[in-house]
């Protein structure tokens, strides 16, 4: 299950899109929080 | 003089930041998709691919790595801004989560990766599987350390730049 999931790393678009949205996540998260 | 330490240490991060990370996107961008390591490829010295590896493994980005964050840190003591960004408190918040996000990434290269490819280059002795293995390792750190920059060098832009947009 976990090598599945750690499939999604295999393209590196896939693993930009990845950043991003982490990017996005965290940005939202410190946004409320500050 | 402080001003001069600032602004080669600042120097030191950008160039630093770009051959560590540069050789991560390089990588992106050559290999976007996972192509497995084989038996072959590891038991003859002299294969394309052994050989390809060996060449990419000088320690320089590992080294650049470690450059990175001492003047990161280096630029935040001599501002007197370190404890501050490393507590994630008031404007320095951004500038923090980028620092501890480069952590983890400084830490993966070293503990996690490294290790790993010792073992693929045969710098530390392993059988067959565990040096195959340990090649598929070695390749989700390095993607992992890719996605985790995109976010730090967010944070870094906007811990300098852009605090604004968090206030």
């Amino acid at each position: 299950m976990s090598d599945l999931l750690l499939r999604v790393f295999d393209s590196s678009v896939v693993t930009v899109v990845i950043g991003v949205a982490l990017t996005a996540a965290l940005a939202l998260v410190l946004r409320v929080v500050m | 003089m402080e001003m001069l330490l600032e602004v080669a240490a600042r120097w030191l991060h950008f160039l630093a930041a770009l051959v560590w990370v540069g050789h991560n996107y390089a990588t992106a961008v050559t290999r976007s998709r996972y192509v497995p390591l084989t038996a072959a490829d590891l038991s003859d010295p002299d294969s394309p691919r052994q050989r390809a590896l060996m060449q990419r493994e000088h320690g320089t980005f590992r080294y650049a790595s470690l450059l990175v964050l001492g003047s990161g840190l280096l630029i935040l003591w001599e501002r007197g801004w370190l404890a501050e960004a490393l507590s994630l408190q008031g404007s320095l918040a951004p500038l923090g989560v980028g620092i501890w996000l480069a952590v983890i990434m400084v830490c993966n290269l070293w503990f996690v990766l490294w290790p790993h490819q010792k073992r693929v280059l045969g710098f530390v002795r392993a059988p067959l599987d565990e040096r195959l293995r340990c090649s598929r390792v070695t390749f989700l750190s390095a993607r992992v350390n890719t996605m985790l920059s995109i976010p730090v060098l967010f944070f870094m832009g906007v811990g300098a730049h852009g605090v604004g947009l968090f206030s």
